[in-house]
C-alpha cells in the first residue's frame, strides 16, 4: 500500500499520432497558401526592400488567428506546444521561398516589365 | 462531372480576382506611360479589388484546410482501438506466417 500522502503518480495522456498529423497538416497547408496569397498581394502593391518580409510574418501570425478560429481554444490540446502553433513551418523553405517566389514574380509582371 | 466545393470555389474566385488585379494593375500603369506620369501609387478601385480578392482566397483556404482535432486522449473513455496506435504494440500479420521454419538453403547448382 502507499504510504499516506505520498502524491499519486501522474498518468501521463496519450497523444493521438492521427490528429496531430492532421492538425500539423492543416497549419501546413494554410501557411504556405498564406504565404502565397501574401506575396502576390506584396508584389502587386510594389513593395520593394526587406521590410517586404515584415508582411510575410503578419501574415504567418493570422494563420495563428484562423487556428484560434477553428476551435483551437488550448493549443497544447491540439498542436502538443505553443512553438508547434507559433513557429511550425513559417521558416521552412517551402513558405519563405514561395513567398519570394511570388513577390518577385507579381513585381515584375506588374512594375517591371 | 467535376464537383468543386465551394471552398474551393471561394479559393479559385479570390485567385481569379488577383489575377484580374494584376491585368488591371499592368493596364493602369501603361496608361500613365502613355500619359507620361510618374507612378505614386495605385488607384483606390484596384486596392479595393485586390483587398477583395485576398480575402475571399484566403477564406477558402481556411475552409479547405479543414477542421482541427483535440489530440489528447484522457485516461477516462479510452477504448481497445488505441492499441493500433501504439507503434510499439503494432504486429504485423503476411504470408511468411504460412511458410514451415525448417526449409533447408538452396543449394548452388
Amino acid at each position: 500500500m502507499a504510504p499516506k500522502g505520498q502524491e499519486q503518480s501522474k498518468i501521463e495522456d496519450l497523444i493521438n499520432p492521427v490528429a496531430y498529423k492532421s492538425n500539423l497538416q492543416a497549419l501546413n497547408f494554410l501557411r504556405n497558401f498564406v504565404a502565397v496569397v501574401a506575396g502576390i498581394f506584396v508584389g502587386i502593391c510594389g513593395v520593394v526592400g526587406w521590410h517586404g518580409f515584415v508582411y510575410h510574418f503578419l501574415a504567418q501570425l493570422a494563420c495563428v488567428v484562423a487556428m484560434f478560429l477553428k476551435g483551437c481554444t488550448n493549443p497544447t490540446s491540439y498542436f502538443a506546444t505553443w512553438n508547434n502553433l507559433l513557429f511550425f513551418g513559417v521558416f521552412s523553405s517551402t513558405t519563405l521561398l514561395s513567398y519570394i517566389l511570388f513577390w518577385m514574380i507579381f513585381y515584375n509582371i506588374c512594375h517591371v516589365f | 462531372m467535376v464537383r468543386v466545393s465551394t471552398a474551393g470555389l471561394l479559393t479559385l474566385s479570390g485567385l481569379a480576382g488577383l489575377v484580374h488585379t494584376t491585368f488591371a494593375v499592368i493596364q493602369y500603369r501603361q496608361l500613365l506611360k502613355l500619359s507620361q506620369e510618374e507612378f505614386e501609387a495605385l488607384p483606390a478601385t484596384i486596392v479595393l479589388e485586390l483587398c477583395i480578392s485576398t480575402i475571399v482566397a484566403l477564406l477558402g483556404a481556411y475552409i479547405l484546410a479543414g477542421p482541427i482535432k483535440v489530440i489528447v486522449m484522457p485516461a477516462k473513455g479510452r477504448n481497445m482501438d488505441i492499441g493500433s496506435l501504439r507503434t510499439d504494440l503494432v504486429s504485423f500479420n503476411m504470408r511468411s506466417r504460412a511458410m514451415p521454419l525448417d526449409i533447408p538453403p538452396l543449394q548452388p547448382h
